[in-house]
């Protein structure tokens, strides 16, 4: 046995020294020069992931094209990207990481409103700006006692909007006299879009005829849906993702109830339609963008053209605007810290990004006049069609 | 709406039945509450998916058979893994429970790490069918999951009744040592037990899969079916039957109910949890379980 | 390095934790499967003190504590009460964790589900550190006094415990608390090392994280749970993009370790001079693994062959380990003569406190026979009364008559033997009499006192002490403590005292207990085995050992249930002379149950023979050797035809 050992030993030192003296591959060092480092925190996996590749993919695109014009301040951006799988205790765990140990110099994403709230604390007390790409609930920027978030930003549009637009639509184009409402509980964004819905309808002479919740994770709401359908509501809206969603349309028909789906932009993966079937066929949901616009086809070309699939929106859009933002930002700052960013991030006026001119509210922190789509499913032509552009009358 | 609540209660509740026999069908026999039976409910759901969206397009009965015997398999290697090194050796039964979460824990994120977290639909069966009876609804997969987890059970039930495995699974029941003194091979009585309860699970996998959606933290749902089982009384068949069902009775009217005001739906797992602790407490056995006195 | 202290700080607070649960679950021997939930009241009400109302961090967490410990003992009580079986106690904890956790997400102060960020940061390495070492001082010191003997002994025997009089409701919520208040204390330590708490962090794997560091570190030390909650939140770190691996390798690690080596890393041990080389090996594969990505990638960087570096890694690895390890046994070696005289200095250290501190806790009454003790019996007066009776006793197990009806008296200090063929009931009259099983008719006096609906720590505390037919030690303790753990009741401090080892009160007390403890060793002729586990006594020793437990106890009436089982001759001759003469210095009233006819004949001067439950004969031995239902019982009714 010790001999076998022995020499088991010496044919491994063997092997080790040949492999030293192997020729070796010259790996090109690559010259470190310096850059700027940004941070991406996104949701690589899980439910969430279709909108976070795509996002991934956008935001690449939009940092080469600022290379390729020469960089900011005379140096090359990097995006160092980490998965927070949209999930609240992981984003925080990520938002050190890139803070600490990365050293960037602002964040881009995330893409949850309860997401970006959970890591407030994090690069709000390392003044480490972060620009929430699809972050939609208004307390993300903006604190319970009206004063702003200071280094929380957003490219999208938020809830109170978004709620009204989807109740005046109800209201006026699917011409709804009643709605219920069916929200997930654990989620900021689900609890307060549903609200916001609620407030707008009612002030807009609907009325709501039932508002259930369920727990996050949820699976069957047959029960809550046995009440909804009590109230015989024209309208249902379903202000949750897609996964819970695609469910709550599913069990809803299979319930017998009739009314018309309506939702947030929660619902814009393409999974939608793979989850839900034929239960979605003709419903609406309010979008931050839609396929069809005509000024964000240039952008969709070479999406395609460079990945072969179509971008899955609203996000990729929002992160190619952030990204033209924090590089316009950097430039007028002048340097990378984080108070001289701040300030110019506050200050951007009729910036010229993807979806239009940018303009922010410094007491905010939030765009101004951001439109909104509504779209259509249509489940048999696996797509979702554009249906029009909605400015609230307010 | 009251009887909605109760159709939909029942429909829950016939998933938990389903997973709650293959529950009680192990613990008769060996005694102990085996966790990862929601892990391989889980898996019978993936099995087919694969076979009907993703590697193939089996259609939907023969996808059902396929998981129930993958499922089976499963469960029995599952059972020659973690199980028999501590059934042989006398283990007290909390062991084989800990082996049993490691094993769950184990293959749920063996899931998660491998196919990853996305969320998964079977082809819809049935399409979208219901039946009107009036003002109520009912979903014809709820139906046939129904008639075809009520034939299953009956043909368990003749299993167990009339042939020999089923009569030596019986009194296994009673007495392990007994049985293996009188010839019977203990280790493939074991393993034949498992892949029933197995198969039993990759069928309530697939019901879940349709009904609702493919995705790795399924198993949890199984903790839900487990309740059903101990009120039932852990052990006995009918019992698992009757508490699960209950269970989703239960659970269906607390989500439409309010207590001042307040909606409970969101309690409502509070109040399934609540049933178990106090169960447990006050009589373990349920309400057709046996009683079991460590000797002293 | 904010890194390094981020691993760190995570190892302190699931430590705390950790070191709780191994209270509970390791030495108590009650699996929980909810203590996420408690860890979830600490991180919860520290966090809504210091973000809603700027409460100070320390009173905070204490606070969070107190209230872990309440909610414990609101929990604790129902469920230890119905003394459920291990593994319905477990799914019941189960239960709870969830139901807090659904509670907690319908709590709409904290934002429920939602989540509360913006807790300040006030974990820092220090205290965090502070608060571990602190932490596993007062474990330490709790497990050495009465308190944790008890628990201890619950642990390994619930049973046993009681028959020696350790109550386990109280006990048993003791340790809950404990355990409670330190994962209470970790959870708040927690919330404000991450600054965002949401519900669903205290989740069933969270509790599972927890239990599997207790199983797979040993239940039985502390040292084992904080080493393998160490490595489950370092080595998933070192391998930083198979993080949904980490959970994939606990799982694993749980079904292997409960299956091939239910003792885990550590099993009963702690960390002492003789396991020094495993935990430097433990550190070793560690410090090993953290260098196997760095390695692999320098070698790839420069010499871009990717088996090769593959080689190196695993090698650095195993070179590290093995050194480690080497390290680990030179050190222990070196230290040898170290130890020996760091442990006579210590001995003369408290030997020499205990002496300086005076004459505290010297005699206590010892209660003897004719003093009176605390539960109120009636003295005796004359001598022969009877000191035990036994009137119209019954019991059945489902259709089973066990004890038909049996009625006896005892005279004091007389040494009554109990015999009866196999069934007979002999063993139950004894668990009647102990109070194991309730009577189901009849009535048991002691010393005039109706003990009938007594428990079995009453029981003990009246003066009944019993031995097991199937012996019932405290395995994994040693002899001398199995002997210390019947001495509870002597141990006079309070628990307060004994956390911190008060030098005033505990060291005099604990050598009092040890030196009365040798003293009943050396009655049974065990005073040289003293410091051997009790498992490893060879069988007759055991008995022995279970006799000397029964006597710390200051019986007044001895069971001994078959103490010549399983003897050969010699063995018994030397139990007859240690049972004459127990019974004759310690003058004892004595049952003795027993197979071995030359040892009842030689010790009894009075046999009760019992068949089916019920008395067939009483006498002397002579008389009962020649009683025809006797031999008829013993010998079968066609065999005595024969024998007549």
């Amino acid at each position: 046995m010790k001999r076998i050992g022995t020499m088991l030993v010496v044919a491994l030192l063997v092997w080790a020294v040949l492999g030293a003296c192997k020729p070796a591959e010259k790996k090109a060092a690559a010259a470190k020069e310096e850059t700027i480092k940004i941070g991406h925190t996104v949701a690589l996996t899980g439910p969430s992931a279709t909108w976070g590749q795509s996002e991934a993919n956008a935001l690449k695109m939009a940092i080469e094209k600022i290379n390729a014009g020469g960089g900011v301040l005379g140096k090359k951006l990097e995006v160092i990207a980490y998965d927070n799988r949209a999930d609240r205790v992981e984003a925080v765990n990520v938002a050190k990481r890139l803070i600490e140990q990365d050293k960037v110099v602002a964040i881009i994403g995330p893409a949850q409103s309860g997401v970006t709230n959970a890591i407030r604390e994090v690069n709000n007390s390392a003044k480490v700006p972060v620009i929430a790409t699809t972050a939609t609930n208004p307390k993300v920027t903006v604190k319970d006692d009206g004063s702003v978030v200071p280094f929380t930003f957003r490219v999208c549009f938020i809830d109170p909007f978004q709620g009204t637009v989807a109740a005046q639509f109800a209201l006026k184009d699917l011409k709804a006299k009643t709605a219920a409402v069916l929200y997930d509980v654990g989620d900021d964004y689900s609890q307060f879009l549903a609200k916001y819905f609620v407030e707008a309808f009612t002030k807009g002479g609907g009325k709501i005829t039932a508002n259930e919740a369920f727990r996050s994770g949820e699976l069957d709401f047959r029960a809550q849906l046995g009440k909804i359908k009590t109230g015989k509501p024209d309208v249902l809206f379903l202000p949750t993702m897609q996964k819970e969603a695609a469910l709550a349309a599913k069990q809803a028909r299979d319930l017998g109830i009739t009314a018309t789906f309506l939702g947030g932009d929660g619902w814009a993966s393409p999974d939608l339609i793979d989850l839900a079937g034929p239960a979605m066929e003709g419903a609406y949901f309010v979008n931050i963008a839609a396929l069809e616009d005509p000024a964000i086809q240039d952008f969709i070309k070479e999406y395609k053209e460079r990945f072969k699939e179509d971008p899955v929106l609203p996000n990729p859009l929002m992160a190619y605007d952030a990204a033209l933002w924090l590089a316009d930002a950097l430039k007028r700052a002048g340097s990378t810290d984080g108070e001289k960013l701040k300030a110019a991030l506050e200050n951007t006026k009729d910036l010229p990004v993807l979806t239009g001119k940018l303009t922010i509210d410094p007491a905010t922190h939030n765009p101004l006049n951001k439109p909104a789509t509504i779209q259509q499913v249509k489940v048999k032509d696996k797509k979702f069609i554009y249906v029009k552009t909605f400015v609230t009358t307010d | 709406m009251f009887i909605q609540t109760i159709i939909t209660g029942l429909s829950i509740g016939s998933v938990y039945a389903l997973m709650a026999v293959g529950y009680s069908l192990v613990f008769s026999v060996l005694n102990f509450s085996n966790f990862a039976h929601g892990a391989i409910i889980t898996l019978g759901a993936y099995i087919a998916w694969a076979l009907m969206v993703h590697y193939l397009q089996v259609p939907f009965f023969p996808a059902l058979l396929l998981s129930m015997g993958g499922a089976g398999i499963l469960a029995f290697l599952n059972e020659r893994i973690a199980y028999s090194t501590l059934r042989r050796r006398r283990a007290p039964s909390l062991y084989l429970m800990i082996s049993a979460m490691g094993v769950a824990i184990s293959l749920q994120n063996l899931l998660y790490a491998t196919i990853g977290a996305k969320l998964y639909a079977l082809p819809p069966v049935f399409a979208m069918d219901v039946v009107h009876i009036g003002e109520l609804t009912i979903s014809k997969m709820d139906i046939f999951a129904f008639v075809f987890s009520a034939l299953t059970i009956a043909v368990l039930h003749q299993i167990l009744i009339r042939t020999k495995v089923g009569v030596a699974i019986r009194a296994a029941a009673h007495d392990m040592e007994m049985v293996s003194v009188l010839g019977v091979n203990l280790d493939v009585l074991v393993g034949v037990l498992f892949f029933i309860a197995g198969s039993l699970g990759g069928m309530a996998g697939v019901f879940m899969g349709v009904k609702y959606m493919v995705y790795p933290s399924m198993g949890w749902i199984t903790n839900k079916a487990y309740i059903g089982a101990v009120i039932g009384g852990l052990g006995s068949l009918p019992g698992a039957i009757v508490g699960g069902l209950l269970l989703g009775l239960l659970e269906a009217l607390v989500s439409v109910s309010s207590l001042g005001g307040t909606s409970l739906s969101t309690y409502r797992d509070v109040f399934s949890f609540g049933i178990l602790v106090i169960l447990l407490i006050f009589k373990p056995t349920g309400f057709f379980g046996r009683h079991v006195e460590d000797k002293l | 390095m904010a890194y390094l202290e981020a691993i760190l700080i995570n190892v302190a607070i699931y430590a705390i934790a950790t070191l709780g649960l191994a209270i509970f679950t390791g030495y108590t021997g009650l699996f929980s499967l909810g203590h996420a939930a408690f860890m979830a009241v600490g991180a919860y009400t520290a966090s809504i003190l210091t973000y809603f109302y700027k409460v100070p961090f320390f009173a905070a967490l204490s606070l969070g504590v107190i209230l872990s410990v309440l909610v414990s003992f609101l929990i604790g009580y129902p469920t230890l009460r119905a003394r459920l079986r291990s593994d319905y106690f477990a799914i019941a904890t189960l239960g709870f964790g969830e139901a807090v956790k659904v509670i907690l997400e319908n709590f709409d102060l904290t934002q429920g589900a939602r989540g509360l960020p913006g807790i300040p940061k006030f974990s820092t390495l220090g205290n965090t550190y502070l608060l571990l070492v602190l932490a596993i001082i007062l474990c330490r010191n709790f497990l050495k006094t009465t308190y944790g003997r008890k628990i201890i002994a619950i642990g390994q025997d619930p049973v046993a415990a009681e028959m020696i009089g350790i109550p386990l409701l109280p006990n048993q919520l003791l340790s809950l608390g404990i355990s409670a208040g330190l994962a209470g204390l970790a959870g708040g330590l927690l919330a404000h090392y991450t600054t965002f708490i949401q519900p669903s962090i205290f989740s069933m794997d969270l509790s599972s994280l927890v239990t599997a560091g207790v199983v797979c570190g040993g239940m039985g030390s502390l040292t084992g749970p904080v080493t393998a909650v160490a490595l489950f939140v370092i080595i998933p770190e070192l391998f930083r993009g198979f993080a949904l691996w980490r959970l994939v390798f606990y799982g694993m690690l749980l079904v292997i370790i409960i299956n091939w080596r239910p003792k885990g890393l550590f099993g009963y041990e702690e960390l002492n001079r003789k396991n020094l080389p495993k935990l430097f090996s433990i550190a070793g594969i560690t410090g090993g693994l953290s260098l196997f990505m760095p390695t692999y990638r320098w070698v790839i960087e420069s010499r871009g062959y990717e088996m090769f570096a593959l080689f190196v890694a695993g090698a650095v690895v195993g070179a590290v380990t093995v050194l480690f390890g080497l390290l680990g046994k030179g050190l222990s070696l070196a230290l040898a003569p170290v130890a020996e005289r760091y442990h006579s200095l210590r001995d003369r250290l408290s030997e020499k406190l205990a002496s300086s501190f005076g004459d505290i806790g010297t005699a206590p009454s010892y209660p003897t026979i004719e003093g009176a003790d605390s539960n109120g019996l009636k003295e005796n007066e004359a001598i022969r009364e009877p000191i035990l009776e036994v009137r119209e006793l019954r019991k059945n197990f489902g259709g089973v008559v066990a004890v038909d009806g049996l009625s006896f008296k005892l005279s004091e200090v007389e040494l009554l033997g109990l015999i009866g063929p196999n069934g007979s009931g002999k063993t139950t009259v004894f668990n009647l009499i102990s109070s194991v099983y309730p009577v189901d008719g009849g009535t048991i006096l002691f010393r005039g006192t109706d003990i009938t609906p007594w428990g079995p720590t009453e029981v003990v505390v009246a003066g009944i002490a019993r031995t097991f037919q199937n012996i019932r030690l405290f395995s994994s303790m040693t002899v001398l403590e199995n002997v210390q753990a019947a001495l509870h009741r002597e141990g006079t401090y309070s628990l307060v005292e004994g956390f911190l080892q008060w030098p005033k009160t505990v060291p005099q007390v604990e050598r009092r207990l040890r030196d009365e403890s040798r003293r009943l060793l050396s009655i049974v002729g065990l005073e040289r085995e003293a410091d051997r586990r009790a498992s490893t006594l060879p069988y007759g020793l055991q008995r022995k050992l279970e006799i000397a437990r029964a006597l710390a106890l200051r019986p007044k009436l001895l069971l001994l249930d078959e103490p010549a089982a399983g003897m050969n001759p010699r063995e018994a001759t030397e139990l007859v002379e240690l049972i004459k003469r127990i019974h004759r210095d310690e003058r004892l009233s004595i049952i003795l149950i027993e197979h071995h006819m030359d040892v009842v004949m030689s010790l009894c001067r009075r046999i009760l023979v019992l068949n089916f439950g019920r008395l067939i004969a009483s006498g002397t031995p002579e008389q009962i050797q020649k009683d025809p239902l006797v031999l008829q019982a013993y010998l079968g009714e066609k065999a005595y035809a024969v024998v007549r």
